[in-house]
C-alpha cells in the first residue's frame, strides 16, 4: 500500500489532463424559439460565434482559433425526448438525412452530435441544424449527453492531438431549472 | 502478483542467507565496494539507474546513485498531456546504517538527497496585440529533495547482492514546477568486490 502511494505520488503534481483548457463564455448556442410548433416543422439549434471571444476576467478577447491551433470546429451534443405518458419520456431518434443542415455538421441517432464548423470568410464558428418534429406531443431538449449541467452547454474544440483542447462552458437562459428546453408540438 | 514475487524473493533470499551466513560472514564484510543496477526502474520506468556503495569498517556505508530516463513512453504521455512533469535525471548521494550484525543479509535505513531535474509544462495565456491566446509552455525544472528509505539486502555467493529499497523525499526548489514527492524505490542487483 505504501509502495503504491509512493508510485502514484511521484507520477505528477496533480491528477488530470494537461492539454485541456476550460473557459466560460455565455450564449454561444441557442434554440431558435417559436411560439407554436407544428408537426412536420423542425426545431432549430444554432450557433454563430466569432473566433474572438470575451473571456470573463480578462481585458483582451481570447482567440479560440489560435488557442486550438486552428480547430476546424467546436462540438456539442443534445438529446430530444418526447413525453410518452405523463412523466415518462423517450428519446426521439433521427438521422442526419432527416435533419435540415444550414451550416455546420451533424451526426445523429438517439442523440445529436453537432459541430459548429469554422468559416474562415468571417472568422466564426457556425451551426444551424433543424431537428424534425414528426409527431404531436410534449417535447424536451437537453444539452450534453451524460452531462449534469443544467444551465449551460458544453462545447469542445476539434483539436489535433498533442495540441490544446479548449472546453467552453456556455451558460444559457433557455433551459429550465432541470436543464430542459420544453415545448409542445401541435 | 508483484507482491507475491517480492515476498518469494525475500523468503528465498532469507532462507539461503541463513544457510550461508556463517560462510559469508567476514568474507562479504571484507569487500568494500559494490555496484548495482536497478531492475525495477529499467523495466517499469524505462530509467537507467546505477549505484555505487562504499562500505567502511563500522555499520555505516555511503554511496551515489545516478539515474536518467531513456524511454519514449513517459515522453509521449508528457506530450499528450497526461502528466505535467517529465523527470529526466537524478543524482542521489546517500548514507546508510546497517541494522544488524550480519553482513550476509540485513535491513538498513538510509538518508539521501536527490538532485533531480526534467521538463515541466503548463498552459499560459499570451497577449498577442489586441487579442490573446492560450498555449502550452514547456520549461526546465531543477530541485533538491532530502528523504529517507528503508531497505533489505541479501548476498548470494559472497558477492552477488539483491536489494529492495523503498523511500521518499520532498522537493524543496522550483516547487511550482517540480514534482512534490520523489520516490526512491528499487529492486537492485549488484556485485560486491
Amino acid at each position: 500500500m505504501a509502495v503504491s502511494v509512493l508510485f502514484l505520488s511521484s507520477c505528477d503534481d496533480e491528477d488530470g489532463f494537461y492539454n485541456e483548457k476550460y473557459i466560460a463564455v455565455p450564449n454561444l448556442v441557442a434554440v431558435q424559439d417559436q411560439d407554436v410548433y407544428l408537426v412536420g416543422e423542425h426545431l432549430f439549434v444554432a450557433a454563430d460565434f466569432s473566433r474572438y471571444q470575451i473571456e470573463p476576467g480578462f481585458a483582451s478577447p481570447l482567440d479560440l482559433y489560435q488557442t486550438t491551433s486552428g480547430a476546424t470546429g467546436f462540438r456539442f451534443s443534445y438529446i430530444m425526448e418526447r413525453e410518452i405518458t405523463p412523466g415518462s419520456w423517450q428519446a426521439v431518434s433521427t438521422t442526419a438525412q432527416q435533419m435540415i443542415i444550414n451550416s455546420g455538421s451533424v451526426q445523429a441517432s438517439g442523440y445529436v452530435l453537432g459541430t459548429a464548423t469554422y468559416n474562415a470568410a468571417d472568422e466564426s464558428y457556425e451551426y444551424e441544424v433543424g431537428f424534425p418534429l414528426a409527431a404531436a406531443g410534449n417535447y424536451r431538449l437537453s444539452f450534453g449527453v451524460n452531462s449534469d449541467a443544467t444551465n449551460s452547454i458544453e462545447l469542445r474544440s476539434l483539436t489535433q492531438s498533442n495540441q490544446l483542447f479548449l472546453n467552453i462552458n456556455s451558460a444559457t437562459q433557455q433551459l429550465n431549472a432541470s436543464g430542459f428546453y420544453r415545448f409542445t408540438v401541435n | 502478483m508483484k507482491k507475491l514475487l517480492i515476498s518469494c524473493l525475500f523468503l528465498s533470499g532469507m532462507a539461503f542467507a541463513q544457510e550461508t551466513e556463517n560462510n559469508d560472514k567476514g568474507v562479504v564484510g571484507s569487500k568494500k565496494n559494490e555496484v548495482r543496477v536497478d531492475a525495477l526502474s529499467l523495466i517499469a520506468f524505462e530509467k537507467a539507474n546505477i549505484s555505487y556503495e562504499r562500505f567502511g569498517t563500522s555499520k555505516w556505508s555511503y554511496g551515489l546513485t545516478g539515474s536518467f530516463a531513456f524511454g519514449d513512453k513517459f515522453e509521449e504521455d508528457f506530450d499528450e498531456g497526461y502528466r505535467s512533469t517529465l523527470p529526466k535525471y537524478e543524482v542521489v548521494p546517500y548514507i546508510r546504517y546497517k541494522m544488524s550484525n550480519s553482513d550476509a543479509h540485513y535491513y538498513f535505513i538510509e538518508g539521501f538527497v536527490s538532485a533531480n531535474g526534467g521538463d515541466f509544462r503548463e498552459i499560459v495565456r499570451v497577449e498577442n496585440g489586441a487579442n490573446a491566446f492560450y498555449k502550452i509552455s514547456k520549461e526546465d525544472y531543477f530541485s533538491v529533495a532530502p528523504g529517507a528509505s528503508l531497505g533489505y539486502k541479501v548476498y548470494f555467493a559472497q558477492s552477488v547482492a539483491l536489494e529492495f529499497l523503498v523511500g521518499a523525499g520532498f522537493n524543496l526548489l522550483d516547487s511550482d514546477k517540480s514534482p512534490d514527492v520523489i520516490s526512491r524505490i528499487g529492486l537492485n542487483l549488484g556485485y560486491r568486490f
